[in-house]
């Protein structure tokens, strides 16, 4: 009994909780009465795992289906992993303690490119080939999706089919798919998965590359396999399933809340985004709906807090209604409300005075370039003016914490920007003393910006790992204001991620090899080790600056130019020009249609509950 | 209205910790519909407390948790609203109503019962083990805490072996709280130090909590 095993090590290992199951709401269906057999495997630990919305929907439809199953596993913390190899103990799931292996398909969300190695490492503790091409017949299917599936290049290595866009709809056709074909050979059933809207079977494809090594040519070896693979969607969200009675996790978790996903997609437009691109268009759940979601999520399981979870929760089109309600509603016993993303303006602020009649809670704020000339060409449309009337605000609403969020490192970034970010730090500080009693914390966190495929960037370079350490002393030379904190993300961290973001297949065998070297947990700071990767790539004969500091040209076949997102490539490419000259494009719910593309191409339309 | 429950913390559920605990009951409480008091200020809790800490990786047949109830519950409608959600593991003993100023269980309780399996090979050495045990004048063990060494000797009240068809089962009366607490893992540190080491050990749990005064030990529930 696995079970039996486990009581012996857990308790040699930090977090043991991780590793045991048996939440509320844990759903364990009879293994035998089952057709297709579904692990959802985050390569991460379980408390960020567990807070992942998407695995939640999935885990709640697919376990809904009476032939199908879906049960977890996540990332072992390294001292875990550790004493699994010691004692032979093979990555297992959470629901019936069975190793990866017996499942049919072994499904793994890609949120962050230095997750990658993990995907690695969990193939490997659960003792299935991590290299896809020497997969077996008896070995599951290893699947994967989330946002980074729109670039799968740097995983087509070890990934055998890749779900693009939203997967509510793919993934039940693709389990129905692997129980339709379960006698053909694994060639015959990975062919037939290619035939799946939304699935994309990277080992149907070669690739040749030019002499300055970019890509050639890009070839499909199959009349199965599509020469462009189109993103699903999911176009009447108000109807898709939602799960209304989620796992509850006995540990603290990152989101330890319910979450209501009021709506999917932001057409704000910000160019550096890869989200307002990958989940156009906005398509908004309504308020009645919203309601008792909430009532049931919180009967359910006993969550004292609701966020309302979106890329803009601001912009939800009946969202005073919305919050008003929620709080009348659940506020006298306690529950309160969040608001994850707010914009910097005086209505949202207005909107966290409403949620704060229960709870007090720091506010967030995300001016991302300290001029107005830097927001214009990301098209962030926030004004110094409306950055600083919501401080105030916020200030004489009594709140006494705001954090602050900006990038270096932008296209078109001079010292004058990172003088701006400065100065309106301590404009802000200057109001924050004239308005409060007491001197509030301003937190300012300071990202590298990291080009990502599909946004009018992608073909931008990116700083050199020295430009960004330059600038951050620039920022901590010239920055020293009393009571703010800056807080800078991890140049080599940076790097990284801008390599593999934009990477073709032939980073699989950096990745491959890093892992091999102790690549590890790479998201967390005390267990990157950028040495691995070096080596790796050297190893390799791979230049990172060829992926990080390289202006692509728009002939350039770009390794994920075969995804289609639904947004057209020309309108990205305006968009990049119009960054270059300055100019801003609005909102389409606001100033009509700019021709991004996405409703032709994908047979969808805005969906506003509240009207346009 | 204050109340005191006993519970079972299920073998499912030993590893969680004692702040995960205080999270399941709230949530507990929250799903049952039975209302709660809240504690003032900016981040409302619901006012409950949980006896002396468990530690992670014990589970415990009889544990106990203080509540204070708003509005007026019997103790059936209680048992019928929390009994349809408990989480996997847990189970709910006995309940009573306490007067207001009965003191708090984690000051209140101060003698832990735990309770080690032994299998049939290794019951004769445990036989051993609890005889020197006895007979020791001291039990000299390290601190894990600040490497200091202690002599819990003093702590540990009582100590038996009992027998059963499959093994047997040590039973240790130990001191909680105050100076001359024995925490569980210095109590299997001294049990390995005496001859019978942690893998001779199949399960443990803690067995029951009471409140000692002298020579006699009442459960938390009696007056």
């Amino acid at each position: 009994m696995l079970e039996d095993r486990l009581r012996r090590i857990l308790p040699l290992v930090s977090k043991p909780a991780r590793y045991t199951g048996h939440e509320l709401n844990m759903i364990r269906k009879p293994w035998n009465e089952i057709q297709v057999r579904m692990v959802f495997a985050f390569p991460d630990v379980y408390e960020v795992g567990m807070s992942h919305l998407g695995g939640k929907i999935l885990y709640g439809l697919i376990n809904e289906h009476p032939d199908f199953l879906m049960e977890r596993a996540f990332a072992p913390w390294p001292d875990m992993g550790k004493l699994m190899r010691e004692k032979n103990i093979p990555l297992y799931s959470l629901e019936s303690f069975r190793p990866l292996k017996e499942f049919d398909v072994v499904g793994f969300s890609l949120q962050y490119e230095l997750t990658y190695s993990n995907v690695l490492n969990m193939l490997d503790l659960a003792d299935i080939p991590v290299l896809a091409r020497e997969r077996g017949e008896k070995d599951p299917f290893i699947i994967a999706g989330g946002p980074n599936a729109f670039n799968p290049e740097p995983m087509a290595d070890f990934i055998d089919a890749f779900i693009i866009g939203d997967g509510e709809d793919v993934v039940i056709e693709l389990l129905k798919n692997v129980r339709h074909n379960r006698a053909n050979s694994r060639s015959e059933r990975l062919r037939s998965l290619a035939n799946i809207h939304g699935v994309y079977v990277p080992a149907l494809y070669r690739l040749a590359y030019q002499k300055d090594g970019t890509i050639a040519e890009r070839k499909s070896l199959f009349p199965e396999a599509p020469v462009r693979v189109k993103r699903a969607v999911v176009s009447d969200l108000d109807s898709a399933f939602y799960p209304v009675n989620p796992v509850v996790p006995y540990l603290g978790v990152i989101h330890d809340r319910a979450v209501l996903e009021v709506m999917r997609g932001c057409q704000r437009g910000c160019r550096f985004c890869q989200a307002g691109i990958i989940y156009r268009p906005v398509r908004e759940r309504s308020a009645g709906n919203l309601k008792q979601m909430a009532r049931d999520t919180l009967c359910s399981t006993g969550f004292d807090e609701i966020s309302l979870a979106s890329l803009s929760t601001a912009d939800y089109s009946a969202i005073d209604d919305l919050i008003k309600s929620l709080v009348d509603e659940h506020g006298p016993r306690g529950t309160g409300v969040a608001l994850p993303s707010l914009r910097a303006d005086a209505f949202s602020v207005g909107l966290a005075q409403e949620v704060q009649r229960v709870r007090k809670t720091t506010l967030t704020f995300a001016p991302e370039a300290g001029t107005q000339r830097l927001r214009d060409v990301i098209n962030k449309n926030v004004t110094e003016e409306d950055i600083l009337s919501a401080c105030t605000a916020a200030f004489d609403a009594g709140w006494l914490g705001i954090k602050l969020y900006f990038m270096l490192g932008l296209p078109t970034e001079t010292e004058e920007d990172l003088d701006g970010i400065i100065d309106l730090v301590k404009k802000i500080k200057r109001l924050a003393g004239e308005r409060c009693k007491r001197s509030p914390k301003i937190h300012v966190g300071l990202a590298f910006f990291v080009p990502k495929p599909h946004t009018p960037f992608q073909w931008e370079p990116q700083a050199s790992q020295d430009e960004m350490e330059e600038k951050k002393k620039y920022i901590l030379a010239n920055g020293r204001i009393k009571n703010v904190k800056f807080d800078f993300h991890h140049s080599a961290t940076s790097y990284l991620e801008g390599i593999i973001a934009r990477g073709d297949r032939r980073l699989g065998q950096v990745i491959l090899s890093a892992w091999r070297r102790g690549a590890h947990f790479d998201s967390w700071r005390e267990h990157f080790n950028p040495k691995y990767y070096n080596d790796a790539m050297e190893e390799a004969g791979l230049d990172p600056d060829f992926y990080v500091s390289r202006k692509r040209g728009w002939d350039e076949i770009l390794p994920w130019d075969f995804v289609d997102s639904g947004v057209s490539a020309d309108f990205l490419w305006e968009e990049r020009e119009r960054a270059y000259r300055g100019e801003v494009t609005p909102d389409c719910r606001e100033e009509g249609c700019q021709d991004c593309g996405i409703c032709s191409n994908l047979g969808v339309d805005l969906d506003l509950k509240g009207g346009h | 209205m204050r109340w005191r429950v006993q519970y079972k913390k299920g073998p499912v559920i030993r590893f969680l910790s004692h702040l995960d605990m205080v999270r399941l009951w709230e949530r507990t409480l929250r799903r049952s519909g039975v209302t709660i008091e809240l504690s003032r200020g900016f981040n409302p809790h619901l006012k409950l407390s949980l006896g002396t800490v468990l530690p992670v990786g014990l589970w415990g047949k009889r544990e106990y948790l203080d509540l204070e109830l708003d509005g007026d519950w019997t103790i059936d409608r209680f048992r019928s609203h929390v009994s349809q959600v408990l989480p996997p593991g847990i189970e709910i003993g006995n309940l009573r109503d306490i007067p207001p100023k009965t003191p708090a269980l984690m000051a209140a309780i101060n003698a832990s019962v735990y309770r080690i399996a032994i299998p049939k090979a290794w019951t004769e050495a445990a036989f051993g083990t609890v005889d020197g045990l006895k007979q020791a004048s001291e039990i000299i063990i390290v601190r894990s805490k600040d490497k200091k060494k202690t002599d819990i000797r003093p702590g540990i009240i009582e100590l038996n072996l009992i027998e059963d068809r499959l093994g047997s089962e040590l039973e240790a009366v130990v001191v909680v709280g105050g100076p001359q607490a024995v925490r569980f893992p210095e109590l299997v540190m001294a049990l390995a130090d005496f001859g019978l080491p942690e893998e001779a050990m199949t399960d443990y749990w803690r067995e029951a909590n009471y409140i000692r005064d002298g020579g006699t030990f009442r459960s938390p529930l009696e007056d």
